[in-house]
């Protein structure tokens, strides 16, 4: 057992006892390790946004354009800097409707970057991955994939509004639903493995970076 | 019936103590389970390995908050180990979010204190030729599609705040299109995003190492190879790190294989408490019934 | 016919040969990539070439390029350390060379050859027309429903229990909770709950029972009070509205479910609803509820925390039954036509998948012909 000398594997070791101390009942020192937490992150992000953003891309730019007098330069990230600037009017409730504009601007970028390779990574591909090919009875690999294409169809039957879930339609749906409810058990339990993982990451924290029992 | 009823009754804080213990007992015994690798793992460490022919560069993302860091941290370390290990250049980086650009930095120095600024092969590790830090740049979506335009533009400056254009990796690289790999690592669905402009809009192959909330969503990804591998959850760390170390001989602590003990452990429980508490259910609901 | 002969026309004129070497446009590009080809040598001692690039006449012609086969006639120009750019004026020297780099023979120079952007990536043409049809059947849903033409949407079997649940809250006596999760107003799950609240919270003041309206982000909890006092109006009991009824909590995570939770123990509502987005609290809230003895309905697009609802709650909205229950319950013409057209899409898929795999099956025993899959490949082509 060698107990850690270094003051900050102390700090992240109460805090890390404090915010288990919740499993016994709710405590202030709980409350307390949490509002560090937040504060902690945001101060963080506050610090990279103004050091690896603000700085390098709006203030050195702008004063370089302005030193150099190239006014068209300026202007490149000026329009942008005040654009951005816009979304500061959602704090002023008459003025708020000015947050729609940067707003919409994202927006427009978003769909028309993402609507092209959505398409060809979400249905193109994986369509073409469904489809039976080369289909040979002897091999198991080929009746998974049979599988999976009827689970496929039947689950798409099951998101389909426009039909009642009545005769066929209603028992492929049925079927649909069952690989839905298949689907969901996998995850849960992948979640349950997720979550067990951090607790031993904790716990192996405790035991090896603070208490030093661990090798 | 009693013992149902006691079982109802519960505590739950009791289950948290049976969690805890089972946790921590495997992990002060030094209880060792044999790792067994799976195929999204192996290719992954494969298709990394083949980088070293190719010299094409490598990308290890840490798209990842401290939350989900006992489970990706270890990924980033034996990725990154990988790279070095291997000659492959490699560039770090912390991905769209600021969180991420710490952890990547606390990757770069624990791997390099372990393996003593030193590669397999003896030559000592340089930056700017074996690997390159890069920095954090805002705007999410856009900076995937800077990259892939032109990667030296989109972030003009590495980490340390030195010009990319004088660094020597930087001059077989463009943009996305001469990556040979990019691996996001991620607890969100900043993968997909990785897969769908990255991988399909610019033609780099991407692998993902994702915590296990994740994981059974991207097999469908990995059916249809859009993702080239995958490492699932600690356990897919801990595989990636017996692969390290059985194909590369480094022998360093194996960060989430000590911790598959506890994994092993705890799921017995869990199983065996799902087993009883529905037995629990039903035979409550049937006394229930006969009462009525 | 006139945009067929110019476009042959411009592409002709982008191959240029001249001495040997001819310069092509590498198709379907943004100009950075040029094909350079020309005949190979009938030296005997050549062991390969060299490409040499001109940018600049003043600057004169670099090496690029050693290639180290002298049976290769052809070299596409993409290198990073020496990038190309449409409008780029170039031409190319290729030079034979011997084992010991020695300098044979010129085998000919390229006249100056303009680098350029191709106007349309020919190899998305499948997800050109992709999107066409799905804008195309969006516009022509919403075109019918405004012409008065109602479209049948199937009812979703958790909107059957909304009434029952609500009921249930009137006859008790206890009010009913109606979580937004931890969504913002450009989440599309949000906006789904949000429409999906006006009609419950209609369906309770009709009942005169009491909602609860718990807000994690400020400009939902606007929307979301506005919603409420809007469905008081229209069930003509606007007397009867609370605005303390719909309230803000907090923007973090924990501290909003823990508040959430503590609604739960403290008021025991009759029903609890759960639509939006959520995170990792989905199983915090859930639980909770069940503890109480609330019926509880669900619905997000998270998957990740469907299975945590499904097993916590009396009926789950599972991902797009959320958006179809907005849909259903709001009558809104754009969402109708978007659950439409997503139907015909959705149809089209299936047709695709069940026709080629049996397709694909009759190749394997019947025609055993590549062409099969070559179609397949060359519809779904993603490059």
């Amino acid at each position: 057992m060698q107990l850690s000398t270094s003051i900050w594997v102390w700090i992240a070791a109460f805090l890390t006892l404090t915010i288990y101390s919740f499993l016994y009942k709710d405590n202030p020192l709980y409350r307390f390790a949490e509002h560090v937490f937040v504060g902690a992150s945001v101060g963080w992000s506050i610090a990279i946004v103004w050091h690896m953003t603000a700085i390098p891309y709006i203030g050195i730019p702008l004063r370089d354009a302005f030193v150099q007098r190239n006014w068209p330069g300026l202007i490149y990230v000026a329009i942008p800097t005040l654009l951005g600037c816009l979304y500061f009017f959602r704090f002023f409730p008459k003025q708020s409707w000015l947050a729609r504009w940067p707003i919409a601007l994202m927006m427009g970028y978003y769909c028309g970057i993402s609507i092209s390779p959505s398409i060809e990574t979400n249905i193109f591909t994986q369509v073409q991955g469904t489809i039976l090919t080369g289909f040979n009875p002897t091999s198991l690999s080929s009746w998974w994939a049979l599988l999976l294409l009827i689970g496929v169809v039947s689950t798409l039957f099951y998101f389909f509004f426009s039909l009642k879930h009545e005769g066929i339609v209603g028992k492929t749906s049925r079927l649909g639903i069952w690989f839905v409810m298949i689907a969901f058990g996998a995850s849960f339990g992948y979640t349950v493995m997720a979550r067990v993982s951090l607790l031993i990451g904790r716990i192996q924290f405790l035991l090896h970076d603070w208490l030093g029992i661990l090798k | 019936m009693k013992f149902w009823l006691f079982m109802d009754k519960l505590d739950r804080r009791w289950l948290f103590l049976a969690i805890g213990l089972s946790v921590i007992i495997p992990s002060i015994t030094n209880m060792r389970f044999p790792v067994t690798t799976t195929p999204p793992t192996l290719n992954l460490w494969n298709f990394v390995d083949s980088l070293k022919y190719t010299k094409k560069p490598l990308i290890i993302i840490c798209d990842y908050s401290p939350s989900t860091s006992p489970e990706l941290q270890p990924m980033a370390h034996a990725l990154f180990r990988h790279a070095l290990e291997a000659d492959i250049p490699v560039f770090l980086y912390g991905g769209l979010y600021t969180e991420g650009f710490g952890l990547a930095r606390i990757a770069e120095e624990t791997v390099l204190e372990e393996i003593d600024y030193q590669k397999a092969n003896g030559d000592s590790v340089i930056y700017g030729e074996d690997y390159v830090f890069l920095p954090f740049v805002p705007g999410g979506l856009a900076v995937i599609a800077g990259m892939g335009e032109d990667f030296i533009g989109t972030f003009r400056v590495d980490a340390r705040g030195d010009s990319l254009k004088n660094l020597p990796m930087m001059d077989n690289v463009r943009r996305l299109e001469d990556i040979g790999l990019i691996v996001d690592i991620a607890g969100s669905a900043v993968s997909r995003t990785w897969m769908v402009y990255a991988g399909t809009r610019y033609g780099t192959p991407v692998g993902v190492g994702t915590t296990a909330v994740s994981a059974a969503e991207y097999y469908t990804f990995l059916q249809t190879r859009q993702f080239v591998g995958m490492m699932g959850g600690m356990k897919g760390a801990a595989e990636y790190e017996e692969l390290n170390a059985s194909n590369l001989n480094i022998e360093v602590r194996k960060q989430a294989g000590i911790a598959m003990a506890s994994q092993n452990f705890v799921h017995l429980l869990i199983i065996f408490m799902v087993i009883l508490g529905n037995i629990s259910f039903f035979v409550l609901k049937r006394n229930k019934e006969r009462r009525l | 016919m006139k945009i067929l002969t110019i476009s042959f026309a411009l592409l002709l004129s982008f191959s240029a040969v001249s001495g040997g070497v001819s310069v092509e446009d590498f198709p379907n590009d943004d100009g950075s990539s040029l094909i350079v080809r020309w005949n190979s040598t009938v030296n005997t001692e050549a062991a390969g070439y060299y490409v040499y690039r001109q940018d600049n006449p003043e600057d004169g012609y670099f090496l690029l390029s050693r290639i180290a086969s002298p049976a290769e006639t052809l070299f596409v120009d993409y290198d990073p350390r020496y990038p190309l750019s449409a409008g780029m004026n170039v031409s190319y020297k290729i030079v034979a060379i011997s084992h010991e780099e020695e300098e044979l023979e010129i085998l000919g120079e390229s006249s100056v050859f303009s680098s350029s952007a191709s106007f349309f990536n020919g190899t998305k043409t499948n997800t050109f027309f992709a999107t066409v049809i799905a804008f195309g059947l969006i516009l022509y849903f919403i075109n019918t429903i405004k012409k008065g033409k109602s479209l049948f949407i199937r009812k979703i079997a958790g909107l059957d229990a909304l009434d029952e649940a609500v009921g249930r809250a009137t006859e008790m006596g206890r009010p009913v909770l109606y979580v937004t999760g931890l969504g913002y107003m450009e989440d599309i799950a949000t906006v789904a709950s949000v429409n999906i609240l006006g009609p419950v919270a209609k369906k309770v003041a009709e009942y005169e029972s009491t909602i609860l309206v718990p807000n994690f982000d400020p400009i939902v909890y606007t929307v979301t009070s506005e919603v409420v006092k809007e469905a008081y109006l229209e069930a003509g009991r606007p007397d009867a509205y609370n605005p303390d009824q719909v309230f803000f909590i907090s923007e973090h995570q924990f501290a909003y479910v823990a508040a959430v939770n503590g609604i739960m123990l403290r008021e025991k509502p009759a029903t609890n609803l759960f639509l939006g987005m959520f995170y990792a609290e989905s199983l915090l809230l859930a639980e909770t509820g069940n503890q109480t003895g609330a019926i509880q309905i669900a619905g997000t697009d998270a998957v990740t925390q469907l299975p945590f609802f499904v097993t916590s709650c009396d009926y789950t909205l599972i991902g797009e039954e959320l958006y179809a229950a907005s849909a259903y319950l709001s009558r809104d013409p754009v969402l109708c036509a978007t659950i439409k057209a997503q139907d015909i899409e959705k149809g089209l898929l299936m047709i695709l998948l069940v026709s080629l795999s049996i397709l694909s099956i009759l190749n394997v025993f019947f025609f055993k012909s590549d062409i099969v899959w070559r179609l397949i490949s060359a519809f779904f082509r993603v490059e």
